[in-house]
């Protein structure tokens, strides 16, 4: 199984290196689509199959903790996985949106392989690629 | 903002300039900046003081902070179309760690999204570094700057909610 990735960030060097991360971590992976901020990622949402969400906290128009409140109460998009990559370090900041549902957090910056080690653990072992 | 920050400011940018984008930099009295082109980025904070945080390298830096991001070629022109972006990245890596260290309990410090411009030497030297901040060589040779400035430096930089 392949899955359909969204990776919200402002930034387009974090987009292009958590897309490059997820090519480098083996993970089976069918598309990838990208949002600026929040807002971009509730149209991309309504509008295409998404298996995990990458996003970053701090974008400007809608961050990511409103992101992830959008999604908590609808009742399509609660399940999806939400996997927050953020400067922030701050553990009172952290445990709030993990207690709002996200399921896991990787602080910038990252590497390939923490990246890899938190995806299977989002998705499971059906997340790599046969080897 | 007190210079124990701005101490702090300068370690915790010369480890995530070595950790992040593989950029190798040491304490150094530099020169002001020249005439040239200069890739300065700010974050506002606000929390026990309000200020900015800044982070200043020269195009050189600034691609190969891209370059090392992106593992691209120094001389592949997506390193220098990314620059601006790839500067205020790392700033903001450096905000969260500083974050961590310099918060009083209780009263987290928040920022704002980077905001990074490519300012000529003139408009660089106004920020005054020198007295503000602290000064990073790489092992290049190109020079980086980091300081911590009292107040906001621009209404577009208005902090996070």
């Amino acid at each position: 199984m392949s899955y359909s990735i969204l990776i919200v960030d402002d930034s387009s060097v974090i987009r292009s290196m958590v897309r490059k991360s997820i090519d480098m971590a083996g993970l089976q992976v069918g598309q990838v689509h990208e949002a600026a901020n929040g807002l971009e990622a509730l149209e991309v949402l309504a509008h295409q199959w998404i298996d995990i969400v990458f996003a970053d906290l701090n974008m400007p128009c809608m961050g990511g903790v409103e992101l992830v409140e959008k999604m908590a109460g609808d009742d399509l998009l609660v399940s999806i996985p939400v996997v927050i990559v953020s400067a922030e370090q701050n553990p009172v900041v952290i445990e709030a949106l993990k207690k709002r549902g996200i399921r896991a957090y990787l602080k910038k910056p990252f590497r390939p392989e923490g990246f890899r080690s938190v995806v299977l653990a989002v998705l499971g072992d059906s997340g790599a690629k046969p080897s | 903002m007190n210079d124990p920050i701005r101490a702090q400011l300068a370690e915790i940018a010369q480890e995530i300039l070595e950790d992040a984008a593989f950029v190798f930099a040491e304490p150094a009295e530099v020169e002001p900046p020249g005439d040239g082109a200069i890739f300065v980025s700010r974050i506002h904070v606000a929390g026990q003081g309000s200020g900015s945080v800044l982070l200043a390298v020269e195009p050189a830096v600034a691609r190969e902070i891209a370059a090392n991001l992106l593992a691209l070629d120094p001389a592949d022109p997506e390193a220098a179309a990314k620059s601006a972006d790839a500067v205020g990245e790392v700033l903001n890596m450096i905000s969260g760690a500083l974050s961590v260290r310099c918060s009083p309990p209780g009263l987290p410090m928040r920022f704002s999204t980077p905001v990074t411009e490519v300012l000529d030497g003139a408009s660089v030297r106004l920020i005054d570094l020198e007295s503000r901040g602290s000064m990073l060589t790489t092992d290049l040779g190109a020079r980086i700057w980091t300081a911590m400035l009292p107040g906001p430096v621009s209404a577009s930089l208005e902090p996070r909610a």
